[in-house]
């Protein structure tokens, strides 16, 4: 009797192991995995997503439920996101999984983007360029693939895209106290000073520390573009080294520079899709980037794209140690597409991956045609770029330079380190 | 302003605007309130005025009182922030109240001719949109918000007792108030109702020993014609609480949540009625409020409240 009771306690327990298993054992690194096409759905109310499509220009969050492997995630917000990609036909959508239950997470994170990929034919421009940003040891969003339904509609092929918040920070820096600080394109910034505290309120939006004081929110902002725009060169570096990292700055403008990104830190109409980040108890922000559609422009991308119209890079490139960074960097960049052929591996696993999704997906602005010449063109585009910016770095730097240090981590074979890299590397041309 | 037609002790009609029949303080006079403030449930969770018709009468001896009515919407009470949406449409209305011992003779007949109990209940068509039901404090803080949508039918039921022997005097209400969420679960299924429910227990006694009945606005000895005018001692203990139907899963605040962040306010009142004359009267009031959920409330962390009241009315 109690050998019967025994084994079917033991049958019991082990059924519930297995039907739990797949739900526990996951964690963000299952749900950024690249290397499969992941499945997301969404429970919307039907008169909420009506009136999500209605009013997609606004931030109205609307309560879903988020299924994804088993597991679901009950009380979520969703809200309509983006701005070029903004539309009511296939919805961007930030997911919010504490906006209606305080505290909840799903796999650690309290926030999501599904990336509608609407404005790159290719759908493979910003998890390239997020790619290749976290290869050179720069922080930037972990990216994956996903089959999007809402209400057991297939939405098309999504990006799921890590969201920049206190855990991605605290994930990169080790501080989780900061503010984080979104950035958001109002009018053509390229570093002026603005004068009043309110004009970097419209910009700069706080993303922690939201009830601060005006003044301990944006005061060091002001402070920062106020000595961006010192006239003194003799004393510019250490006036603005107190309030931005300037290596981690330029080394960002240089990778996104490589890889022809024409609307970021030195984007065509001033800098845009970054985020700013001030640790707790220090004054000096760095940047993070964010939504990189628009990468990958041309291969014949100038280096020096942007430089001289952003206040930042303008004066930060007058510094010999910071210009020999940029192009320590940019070389570098070239160097590891031309050894490793980098961007050609990673577009082939990528559109492996998402192809049949891609062309299921009947939202997208483009025909199939037009994604499979999209993805070509990419295939071709790292071989292209890398020639051209060696070749317009040793006309550039060819009789005066011979090494560099350089303070970001390219020397893994492909695997990024979880925390960002702080090593140096001897570069020669 | 309405008209009432008493064609006969047990069939009356009265139409216009006025309070529906649901909720004994909500239909006390603003002068005749033994405290400062109403109930707790009386502004929340009872109607209020309206347009509409109404039939009433006493029956058997006058032991049964009855109301039964018609209204436009579901009162003044049930407004929403959105002063452009309706409150819900035509609103039925029915209230029945017995005075079992009004005829009773002798001691039993003296202490308990003015028992009265009652029931009542009003039901109404919801349309599909915020609740208009919100909890506020005894100082009119919020501290539950109408952000869950609702959709379908909604249900009042009611029941009342007051007793007032001599110079003492109690009364006590239940009330509660469910709403239906048809079709607003994210997959458009049904959810678990919204449910509100509130009681109180209140009680007076007349120190100087006035009669309830008669009431106290005109003293036996009014203040400065010789005598100290009326003073009427009064407590009070209520509570309204907020949570959905179904339970068995995290607590939630979206809109579509099956189960709910509620929220619970249990109040105690303490205070002192001063008639001074036929047209005086102070009063005097100590609120002692609770939270449950604190962070629901209109000053995180804090869960307790005091407050103190005064109140001078002037009746000419």
């Amino acid at each position: 009797m109690h050998a019967r009771l025994a084994h079917w306690i033991a049958g019991i327990a082990l059924a519930g192991g297995v039907a739990s298993e797949g739900a526990w054992a996951q964690t963000t690194d299952d749900l950024f995995d690249a290397s499969k096409l992941h499945e997301i759905r969404l429970s919307i109310n039907s008169r909420d997503l009506t009136q999500l499509r209605a009013q997609y220009d606004q931030n109205t969050f609307y309560p879903a439920d988020l299924v994804w492997r088993g597991i679901r995630v009950r009380n979520v917000g969703v809200r309509s996101r983006g701005f070029g990609s903004r539309n009511p036909v296939k919805l961007g959508l930030t997911i919010e999984m504490d906006r209606y239950t305080s505290g909840q997470q799903f796999l650690g994170l309290s926030s999501l983007v599904l990336d509608n990929l609407w404005q790159d034919p290719s759908m493979l421009r910003q998890f390239l360029a997020m790619g290749f940003l976290r290869r050179t040891g720069l922080a930037a969003p972990r990216e994956s693939f996903t089959r999007v339904y809402i209400n057991n509609t297939y939405q098309g092929l999504y990006a799921i895209v890590e969201d920049i918040d206190a855990a991605f920070v605290a994930r990169w820096t080790g501080d989780a106290e900061g503010t984080l600080f979104e950035y958001h394109w109002r009018f053509p910034y390229s570093g002026e000073d603005l004068k009043e505290l309110s004009a970097y309120a419209a910009i700069f939006e706080p993303r922690t520390h939201v009830r601060d004081p005006v003044t301990t929110l944006w005061g060091p902002i002001q402070d920062l573009f106020q000595s961006v725009n010192d006239p003194d060169d003799a004393t510019w570096r250490s006036r603005v080294d107190r309030f931005l990292d300037l290596e981690q700055f330029v080394t960002q403008a240089a990778v996104e520079n490589y890889v022809a990104e024409n609307d970021g830190l030195l984007g065509y109409a001033g800098m845009d899709n970054f985020y700013l980040y001030r640790p707790s108890g220090d004054t000096r922000h760095r940047v993070f980037p964010r939504d990189k559609d628009n990468a990958f422009l041309q291969p014949d991308f100038a280096p020096f794209e942007g430089v001289d119209a952003n206040h930042v890079m303008r004066r930060a490139l007058a510094e010999p140690d910071l210009r020999a960074l940029h192009a320590s960097v940019l070389a570098r960049c070239a160097e590891v597409d031309r050894n490793e052929q980098w961007l050609r591996a990673e577009v082939e696993r990528a559109v492996a991956v998402i192809r049949a999704a891609a062309h299921a997906d009947p939202l997208k602005p483009v025909g199939n045609d037009q994604f499979d010449a999209a993805a070509d063109e990419l295939r071709d585009f790292g071989r292209r770029c890398s020639e051209f910016v060696t070749q317009s770095m040793l006309r550039l730097f060819e009789p005066q330079v011979s090494s560099f240090r350089l303070p970001v981590d390219l020397t893994s074979s492909g695997r990024q380190s979880e925390r960002g890299g702080n090593g140096e590397l001897a570069l020669a041309l | 302003m309405y008209v009432n037609v008493a064609a006969r002790r047990d069939l009356q009609v009265q139409a216009g605007q006025f309070k529906l029949p649901f909720g004994l303080d909500e239909n006390a006079s603003s002068t005749k309130l033994n405290f400062v403030t109403r109930t707790l449930l009386s502004t929340p969770l009872t109607p209020g005025r309206d347009r509409g018709v109404m039939v009433h009468g006493r029956l058997l001896k006058r032991v049964v009182r009855y109301e039964l009515g018609l209204f436009d919407h579901d009162g003044r009470n049930a407004r929403t922030d959105n002063p452009e949406r309706v409150f819900a449409g035509r609103t039925a209305v029915a209230r029945l109240r017995a005075a079992p011992l009004t005829q009773a003779k002798g001691t039993l007949g003296r202490l308990a001719e003015d028992l009265l109990v009652g029931f009542a209940f009003t039901q109404v068509s919801v349309p599909e949109g915020v609740p208009a039901v919100r909890g506020r404090t005894v100082l009119d803080a919020p501290f539950f918000a109408s952000r869950y949508y609702v959709d379908g039918r909604r249900l009042r039921t009611g029941v009342e007792l007051r007793w007032r022997p001599g110079p003492f005097s109690v009364e006590s209400e239940y009330v509660r108030l469910a709403t239906e969420r048809r079709g607003e679960g994210v997959e458009d299924q049904d959810l678990s109702p919204l449910v509100a429910t509130a009681w109180y227990m209140a009680g007076t006694w007349a120190v100087t020993g006035e009669r309830k009945t008669r009431g106290l606005d005109t003293p036996r000895r009014p203040f400065l014609q010789g005598g100290p005018g009326a003073l009427e001692l009064a407590v009070r203990t209520e509570a309204i609480a907020f949570r959905s139907g179904a339970r068995g899963e995290p607590l939630s605040m979206r809109p579509r949540a099956e189960v709910i962040r509620g929220n619970r306010n249990h109040a105690t009142t303490a205070g002192a009625n001063w008639y001074l004359n036929r047209w005086i009267k102070l009063q005097a009031n100590i609120v002692f409020e609770r939270l449950d959920d604190a962070e629901l409330g209109p000053r995180p962390p804090m869960r307790v409240f005091w407050s103190r009241l005064l109140r001078t009315q002037v009746t000419l």
